[in-house]
């Protein structure tokens, strides 16, 4: 298809690459490559698959990507670090997301049996955040479970050679761990006490360097959501293949899918949020939290989607 | 189509177009009422997203019981309205899963706020309830900031969709009026152009055929209003060519009669004048032939006057020496001398008559009638005859030649019943022709035979011998002469010896006579 600015001139095309994880709430950049979005608005997208959003996100920082695919904890966490990211637009939002999987063998039946426990999670994800908030909620002090950090590909082993009696983490590999574990698997969750907000992230410097191409990068994005809200069974079909989780998996996790494109407010409440609990956890040094109002990029969304700016500037 | 079928539609297509604005109406009044009542849904949901904040930070702030219940009861109410709200368009139904998603965590997030300042809390430590709290109140305005947005976000959407949903009905109609009007325009156009062009054909025709050309006929006319005009056209035309064969044929019959008319006035012009000519001719005649007889008449007195008087001077002086023989023929000779001078004395008097000038006026036959038969009776006082004479008897005349006409007709009477003893004359008025006058004289005499009618008029024609009727057969003659010069007739009815009737009719205005004011 022919790419035209908005002035007629046919469009440059520019190539980006962008650090993502095999997630359901990656939905729309699939659907985006898929249905020539990306094409459209003179982008040549490759997808560098990472195994979290902690990875991505230190492959940007490490500009092996040009953009990045993440929950916003690895993101504050990368912030924290002094890595030099913004926030360009939060592509979705999905529930049950990060879920604690037990082993019932190991005496597991509900949250207040995990104290002294070792539970495995990928320090500074989702999966560790929500493990946090989790233990919390039950009434368990987390300084009581024996948390064992592991790498992403690490935690399916690890649970199953029973290295650790629990595991945070996230699909696809709990989907793997239950399977693996069958019947010895316990599923641990707290509805609706932790959504995670899947975002798209971009270095400091491309903003400057290139706004052009976020913009285009993120009005592909913003069309492919617009298609999954359309059309969701053929974005649920396009995800399945992109994800690797099978369809009928797919189709029963969409529910706790939700598709937006938007800078809202509330991203700023959890970044806020996380960003004291890793100052609790692991402190920096630094005296308080760091203004996240410098960490969103609101430069694509104006010029692509200006109503989806819920960010109070 | 005929023209009025097509004006009919012509007139329909207006009503279409109301209906299908009222339809158009209608359907934006349906329209905005589904979209007031999604925006309705769009204002609750925000309203108790913004009911739901307040109430969790006054529940952060004082985590009593009043924020609390506030904050359920609208999270009930925020159920409810998410629960019950349903939308077509997928984004705006999007954001309704969105919302319907996070409303449960609003709520076990609440709960498990709640949770923490229930009575169990007491159980947990102080910094772990507090870094609890914390999390939970920070998740818990995460996604209430979360459910404003996605509120928002179908408000705007929804309202967009008002927007738009206006405009394409208004864009709807608008192209349905359009469309309308055009069909409209088309239908009037079509129209217009079918009845100017079956016009200009018609007008064509009508210059042709007014101009003459009888044999032009209008063709191509749709079978419309139009389309029978010029077929009456065309007959009328053909009507006209009919006629104006017969016309022609008229027009040459008047030509050949008005020429066979001027041939006849003109011989008719060359017979008067040849009859001009004639009776110029005839009348010098008569004049010459009055004037001979005049003058042969006035000059054989002198001749005749001589031989009766050398006759009578011849008796006289020779009486003596002749036998009785010679005295008779002396006689005879003077007798018919003197008959023939009484002959040329009635010639001189009828050549007179023929030739004075008629004077005419009211003329009393009955008192003429009586002074002839006056004068007669006293001449021949030995001839008794009953004289019937009716009074009052007028006629208009010459009265001079009148009283030649009645004299010569009493005398002729008496002449004749003079053998009779019961001698009778009458004189009456007689029933005549229209515009006439008239009377008769009828005697008892010997009458004659009505063989000889035609020669009663004659000069000097007799039915009788004059030794035995004396006479010189001039009388009749003369009152015809007078008749005919009025303009009348006379006429006779007689049978021998039963007496004769003789007519006499007078125009009551007599022809060219200068007087006939005072005859009538």
């Amino acid at each position: 298809m022919a790419c035209t600015a908005s002035n007629g001139s046919p469009l440059a095309t520019k190539k980006v690459t962008i650090a993502t994880t095999q997630l359901t709430g990656s939905a729309a950049i699939y659907v985006a490559r898929q249905k020539g979005f990306f094409a459209e608005e003179g982008i040549d997208a490759t997808l560098a698959v990472y195994a979290s959003g902690g990875l991505a996100v230190a492959a940007l920082a490490d500009r092996k990507a040009d953009m990045a695919t993440a929950a916003e904890t690895p993101i504050v966490r990368a912030i924290l670090s002094g890595k030099p990211l913004v926030v360009v637009a939060t592509i979705s939002e999905v529930e049950h997301s990060n879920v604690l999987v037990a082993r019932k063998a190991a005496g597991i039946a509900a949250a207040s049996d995990l104290v002294g426990k070792r539970v495995g999670v990928v320090r500074g994800t989702a999966a560790d955040f929500f493990l946090h908030i989790y233990l919390l909620a039950s009434g368990v002090d987390p300084k009581t479970v024996l948390i064992t950090a592991l790498k992403p590909d690490e935690a399916v082993d690890a649970i199953t050679s029973q290295r650790v009696d629990a595991v945070a983490m996230w699909d696809p590999y709990v989907t793997t761990m239950v399977n693996r574990l069958g019947s010895d698997a316990l599923v641990l969750d707290e509805p609706g006490l932790y959504t995670m907000s899947w975002n798209v992230v971009a270095s400091r410097d491309l903003t400057k360097s290139d706004p052009e191409l976020i913009a285009r990068v993120t009005r592909a994005i913003a069309k492919g959501t617009d298609y999954t809200v359309q059309h969701p069974d053929e974005a649920q079909a396009i995800t399945s293949k992109a994800t690797g989780i099978d369809l009928a998996t797919t189709r029963a996790k969409w529910a706790d899918y939700r598709s937006v494109v938007a800078l809202d407010q509330s991203l700023l409440l959890s970044m806020e949020d996380e960003a004291r609990w890793m100052q609790s956890v692991e402190p920096t040094g630094q005296p308080g939290i760091p203004n996240f109002l410098d960490y969103v990029y609101t430069g694509a969304l104006k010029t692509v989607r200006p109503t989806a700016l819920g960010i109070i500037e | 189509m005929r023209i009025a079928t097509r004006l009919r539609l012509a007139a329909f297509v207006p009503a279409l177009m109301a209906v299908l604005m009222g339809v158009g109406l209608f359907i934006s009044y349906r329209e905005a009422t589904v979209f007031q009542g999604r925006q309705a849904v769009a204002t609750q949901i925000t309203g108790a997203v913004a009911d739901l904040r307040d109430s969790s930070v006054a529940y952060h702030a004082n985590p009593e019981d009043r924020p609390r219940e506030q904050y359920l009861i609208v999270i009930d109410r925020l159920t409810r309205i998410v629960e019950d709200a349903s939308f077509d368009d997928a984004a705006q139904a999007a954001h309704l899963k969105n919302i319907r998603m996070v409303v449960p965590d609003l709520r076990s997030l609440f709960a498990q706020l709640v949770a923490l300042n229930g009575p169990n809390a007491g159980q947990m430590d102080a910094a772990l309830r507090q870094e609890a709290e914390e999390r939970l109140t920070a998740q818990l305005f995460v996604r209430s900031r979360s459910v404003r947005t996605e509120a928002t976000a179908l408000a705007d959407l929804i309202s967009q969709d008002t927007v738009n949903g206006q405009r394409d009905i208004l864009v709807l109609t608008s192209v349905a009026v359009l469309l309308v009007a055009a069909a409209t325009s088309f239908v009037l156009i079509a129209i217009v152009r079918r009845v100017s062009t079956s016009l200009f054909a018609l007008h064509s025709g009508a210059e042709a055929i007014g101009t003459g050309n009888l044999a032009y006929r209008i063709n191509g006319l749709p079978g419309d209003e139009l389309g029978d005009l010029g077929e009456s056209l065309n007959r009328m035309a053909g009507q006209l060519e009919s006629l104006t064969v017969s016309k022609g044929a008229l027009e040459d019959e008047v030509l050949s009669r008005r020429a066979a008319e001027d041939e006849v006035r003109r011989l008719n012009a060359g017979l008067e004048e040849r009859v001009m000519q004639r009776t110029e001719q005839l009348e010098a005649a008569n004049r010459e032939l009055e004037a001979f007889a005049y003058s042969v008449s006035h000059d054989l007195r002198a001749p005749l006057r001589g031989i009766d008087g050398f006759g009578h001077a011849l008796l006289e002086d020779y009486g003596d020496s002749l036998d009785d023989e010679g005295k008779d023929f002396l006689r005879r000779i003077r007798n018919a001398t003197q008959h023939m001078g009484r002959l040329i004395d009635d010639m001189l008097k009828l050549s007179r008559l023929t030739r004075a000038e008629m004077r005419c006026t009211s003329v009393d036959i009955s008192g003429l009638a009586t002074r002839s038969a006056a004068v007669l009776a006293e001449a021949q006082p030995d001839h008794h005859v009953d004289t019937r004479i009716e009074p009052g008897i007028t006629v208009v005349g010459d009265p001079d030649l009148m009283v030649v006409v009645v004299e010569n007709l009493l005398d002729n009477a008496w002449k004749f019943s003079g053998h009779n003893d019961d001698a009778m004359i009458e004189v009456r008025s007689a029933a005549v022709g229209s515009g006439e006058r008239g009377f008769l004289v009828r005697d008892n005499g010997v009458g004659f035979d009505m063989a000889y009618a035609d020669k009663l008029f004659g000069a000097f024609q007799r039915l009788h011998r004059s030794e035995e009727f004396p006479g010189t057969g001039v009388g009749l003659a003369t009152v015809q002469r007078i008749v005919n010069r009025h303009g009348g007739r006379v006429w006779a009815e007689a049978a021998v010896d039963e007496g004769a009737t003789f007519y006499v009719a007078l125009p009551e205005r007599v022809p060219g006579d200068e007087n006939e004011e005072d005859a009538s």
